[in-house]
């Protein structure tokens, strides 16, 4: 195997991970995946090798992952989210839930939203490495966090009366 | 400490561990939270989500790579796209000296700056001559160069509208150039001598609209966009056959195994200030996908 072939294999679980919060299915989301190297082995000769091997391999998972959006809204249409009330659950599965409830929670959001929470609070990109990888300006990118974030508070942890996200002094 | 104003992403940068690597930073944000219990509520509420959404998002990485994954990166020459070889596609070539050789038909030469409309009714009695290929391969990357703006190397990957059942099949194809760029008519023709043109131009901004009909004498033209493809219908047929041959079109489009495909190099080429020396790694703690442990106010 190639050098870059063994830079990008080492990033698959990574990208196996961004998938998963892209599309929800663990199968869309591998295809996702498989896509995303396909046109990566295609495309390595846009990589200069002087960058991140690994936000250049996330910008190629983003754009694939836009391609495939109007089948997506298609099958959403023929097979919407089931609606998920939280109930009361013994102590002992709280845990289950409450994972349960972030991801379902995640896939309520619009996909650039899910996307930019997926980068930068579980991937860890910076935020300037975020808003390149997804091609928008710093306070795009700050809008849909703000907005995703909240939305999830809503819907993770629901409170009354909390404080808005704003600026304090 | 002299109280600073801080901003959205700070918040957002301190529940997910960014601030760890700019202590200072990190301290104000502190000293905000304690003076305002609602700032510490809110973010200890931002901590736990990315808590959760690590917990829930980190297993993926234990897990063994599928085979078929491995496979890609085994392989000498990966396909263009998973299910490609399943259907006819067409590959619509912005720019290129190849493009036009290498669909081999005649260049028409309408008025400047044509709309599609426009070349729908100039080019309707005009056939294609090109025998049209069974499946016609993509172009190589090889052949494009890199691509510097819109109007060269930008290529739309697409499928070939299967119109049989309408009764019509494809017998004609021919790349048509004018001022506003490179369109490709596609001529279906059926048993009874009816026959249709076809013509798809790339578009820079991905929209969508209604089909819209125009009549110019006896040909009728279907007009729509769809995406980053601009489309049109051109026949002498009545409206209602021609809204059909339209909307059949539109269905192929979307309901195809691979979806409409903006193959443009410049999404994929490494952008300058993604370079390794300016890049902000994650903290330690991310790398180790640690979860972030919910902050704590100074006592």
């Amino acid at each position: 195997m190639d050098e870059t072939r063994w830079l990008i294999a080492r990033e698959i679980p990574r990208l196996r991970r961004y998938a998963l919060t892209l599309e929800r299915d663990p199968d869309a989301a591998d295809d996702l995946v498989q896509d995303t190297l396909e046109r990566a082995l295609r495309k390595r000769h846009l990589w200069t090798r002087k960058g991140s091997m690994r936000s250049w391999l996330y910008r190629i998972q983003f754009t694939v992952f836009l391609n495939r959006r109007p089948r997506r809204q298609k099958e959403l249409a023929e097979h919407p989210l089931d609606e998920e009330t939280p109930a009361a659950v013994p102590a002992m599965q709280e845990q289950r839930l409450i994972c349960n409830d972030i991801t379902t929670a995640l896939h309520r959001l619009p996909d650039e939203q899910r996307a930019a929470i997926g980068l930068t609070a579980v991937e860890g990109l910076s935020y300037e490495e975020a808003a390149i990888v997804l091609g928008i300006p710093i306070g795009t990118l700050r809008s849909r966090l703000s907005r995703g974030r909240e939305s999830l508070r809503d819907i993770f942890r629901p409170t009354r009366d909390r404080p808005q996200l704003k600026r304090v002094k | 400490m002299t109280s600073e104003p801080i901003s959205e992403l700070d918040i957002l940068a301190y529940a997910d561990g960014h601030l760890d690597r700019d202590p200072q930073r990190k301290a104000i944000v502190e000293e905000a939270m304690r003076v305002s219990p609602d700032l510490a509520w809110c973010i200890a509420d931002l901590c736990a989500q990315t808590a959760a959404l690590r917990k829930a998002y980190n297993p993926k990485l234990a897990e063994d790579i599928p085979a078929r994954l491995n496979a890609v990166l085994q392989s000498p020459n990966p396909p263009r796209m998973r299910k490609l070889a399943q259907a006819a596609t067409i590959v619509l070539l912005v720019a290129g000296s190849a493009a036009a050789g290498w669909f081999g038909g005649r260049m028409g030469t309408p008025p400047p700056g044509a709309t599609l409309e426009e070349l729908g009714h100039a080019h309707l009695d005009t056939p294609a001559t090109a025998a049209p290929p069974r499946h016609i391969e993509t172009v190589s990357t090889q052949a494009m160069q890199p691509v510097t703006s819109l109007d060269s190397g930008v290529s739309l990957t697409l499928p070939e509208p299967d119109l049989s059942a309408l009764g019509y099949s494809l017998s004609g194809r021919e790349s048509i150039m004018s001022e506003r760029g490179r369109t490709l008519r596609l001529t279906y023709s059926d048993n009874h001598g009816d026959s249709f043109a076809l013509l798809l131009r790339p578009r820079g901004q991905p929209r969508k609209t209604d089909v819209r009909l125009s009549r110019r004498g006896d040909i009728s033209v279907a007009h729509w966009l769809d995406g980053t493809v601009e489309l049109t219908v051109a026949a002498r047929l009545p409206d209602d056959r021609i809204l059909g041959i339209a909307e059949k079109v539109r269905e192929a489009m979307q309901d195809n195994q691979n979806p409409l495909t903006l193959d443009d190099d410049r999404l994929e080429q490494a952008p300058r200030s993604l370079s390794a020396e300016n890049t902000v790694l994650p903290s330690p703690e991310l790398q180790d996908n640690t979860v972030a442990e919910p902050p704590r106010l100074r006592q």
